[in-house]
């Protein structure tokens, strides 16, 4: 009994202690690494080849100053119309007083070619309010075109972001199945065409510029027929596959490498 | 491999059997031992405080049958402890020799002496309670740690021979987990070395005195057999 009761107390601290321990490392050791960067080398890097017409672009380059200069010019065209008006005005109002000032009995004749110089001008004006709003069709229609090719420009670049990250799983892919040559070095860089089909089979494989180095270009090319089809090819949306993939640039360097 | 499968709980839970049991065993090692390292603190704290205690009470100029008799009625409670049961074991011998008309001081003398020596032995009996199992404690358990711990990398990299694709990734978890059981041991093994060293030289220190003091007392009592002839 009293080597029970002289334990007592020891035992209890030593299982405190102990499951305190174990609580702490359960509850603040819960061990949040933080998520490092891993910078890994790039050394195959892949580039789009954009297959549109080139001079879809100049096209859209030249208009674009043009919606600048739309709203400018309505600007302008309707400081000239408010200017007429204000002056019309006036002109009226004075040919008014005029009319007033001179005699009654001429009024009438007065009248007579007032109405006739009234409907000419009204004529008149029609006829210029008709060839602005005809002008304003014209440069309304011109801006809507520009919209429309810089919506196009916007989903063209939406196109171009998923086609990049499709790109970097193809290179990765590609890095993979690459054993470089012992005479790989820093600094050598060698640039492929691969031509695809939308299920994601390698049917061609050329060569675009060289590395200087016949060993290192050939190991490109056997790791891209390594490959020979890209599953994740299968999911790019088709118009991307047609603008960017159906011809597909890869360029090796290896920069992980010593000198 | 999500961070929280990475607690330290979670690799226990996901080690092999033969290094949980090595980790079981650490870890009631370092209970144990935590159990004896309090007891030890505990009783070592009591005896030297007895210790102080009855040796003022002692040099105080009491007669010593009145201290005696004193520590008698300490004896019924049991609450006495270490020196005094020197005094105790010496003084009730000599008395007792006396009482059986034994005329030989030396022979009276000698017996105060043998049975304030027993007494002594079982003193330091009970100091250095425990120590051994402390110093074994010390000694062994980073040794089963590092057994569970080349056990589980065994078995990782046995893994990893099945794996084609080798990647840190897929040995790091179990070298992780292996880890811990050396962790273990040695967490087990540091608080024994210390307390063990710490109490293994209180209790030195402690029965140099009790051996100090039976002397002086033997002194007085060879003093007294001489001078009541």
């Amino acid at each position: 009994m009293i080597i029970q009761r002289q334990y007592v107390l020891p035992i209890l601290a030593s299982v405190v202690c102990h499951a305190g321990l174990v609580a702490f490392l359960a509850s603040g050791w819960d061990s949040t690494p933080e998520p490092r960067k891993i910078s890994r080398p790039q050394f195959i890097e892949a580039k789009l080849v954009e297959l549109k017409p080139k001079t879809a672009k100049p096209s859209s380059v030249e208009k674009k100053p043009n919606i600048v200069d739309l709203t400018a010019k309505k600007r302008e065209l309707e400081k000239q119309k408010q200017l007429a008006e204000q002056k019309r005005k006036s002109d009226a109002q004075r040919r008014e007083a005029e009319a007033k000032k001179v005699a009654d009995a001429k009024k009438r004749k007065e009248q007579e070619i007032k109405d006739k110089q009234l409907r000419e001008q009204a004529e008149k004006q029609k006829a210029q309010r008709e060839a602005e709003e005809q002008k304003r069709r014209q440069l309304e229609r011109e801006f809507e075109q520009a919209l429309q090719e810089e919506e196009g420009m916007l989903l063209e670049e939406q196109y171009a972001t998923t086609a990049q990250s499709y790109a970097a799983l193809i290179q990765q892919r590609v890095v993979n199945n690459w054993s470089r040559p012992p005479s790989a070095r820093n600094g050598m860089r060698c640039e492929l065409t691969i031509s695809m089909v939308p299920n994601g089979r390698v049917v061609d494989v050329v060569l675009a510029r060289s590395s200087g180095n016949p060993a290192f270009d050939r190991s490109a090319i056997a790791a891209v027929k390594k490959v020979e089809t890209f599953p994740e090819v299968k999911d790019i949306p088709i118009e991307v596959f047609e603008r960017h993939f159906r011809k597909f640039s890869l360029g090796f360097q290896p920069e992980d490498l010593r000198q | 491999m999500n961070s929280e499968s990475l607690s330290i709980l979670h690799l226990i839970a996901g080690a092999s059997l033969p290094v949980q049991m090595v980790m079981g065993i650490l870890i009631l090692a370092s209970i144990t031992s935590w159990v004896m390292i309090f007891q030890r603190v505990i009783y070592h704290r009591k005896a030297s405080l007895a210790l102080k205690a009855f040796e003022s009470h002692f040099w105080s100029g009491i007669d010593l049958t009145q201290l005696y008799r004193q520590s008698n009625a300490d004896a019924n409670r049991n609450s006495i402890e270490g020196v005094e049961k020197i005094f105790r074991a010496g003084f009730k011998e000599f008395s007792r020799l006396r009482q059986q008309g034994s005329t030989d001081p030396d022979a009276i003398m000698e017996g105060a002496q043998r049975s304030m020596r027993v007494a002594l032995t079982r003193e330091e009996e009970k100091l250095e309670n425990h120590l051994p199992f402390l110093a074994s404690v010390a000694s062994v358990s980073p040794y089963i740690g590092l057994f569970g711990t080349v056990w589980g990398i065994m078995n990782s990299f046995r893994g990893l021979a099945n794996d084609h694709q080798a990647t840190l990734a897929t040995v790091a978890p179990g070298i992780s987990e292996a880890l811990v059981a050396t962790a273990i041991g040695l967490f087990a093994a540091i608080p024994a070395v210390l307390a063990y060293n710490r109490f293994s030289a209180n209790a030195d220190r402690l029965m140099t005195r009790y051996q100090t003091f039976s002397e002086e007392f033997s002194s007085i009592l060879h003093r007294q057999v001489h001078s009541n002839k």
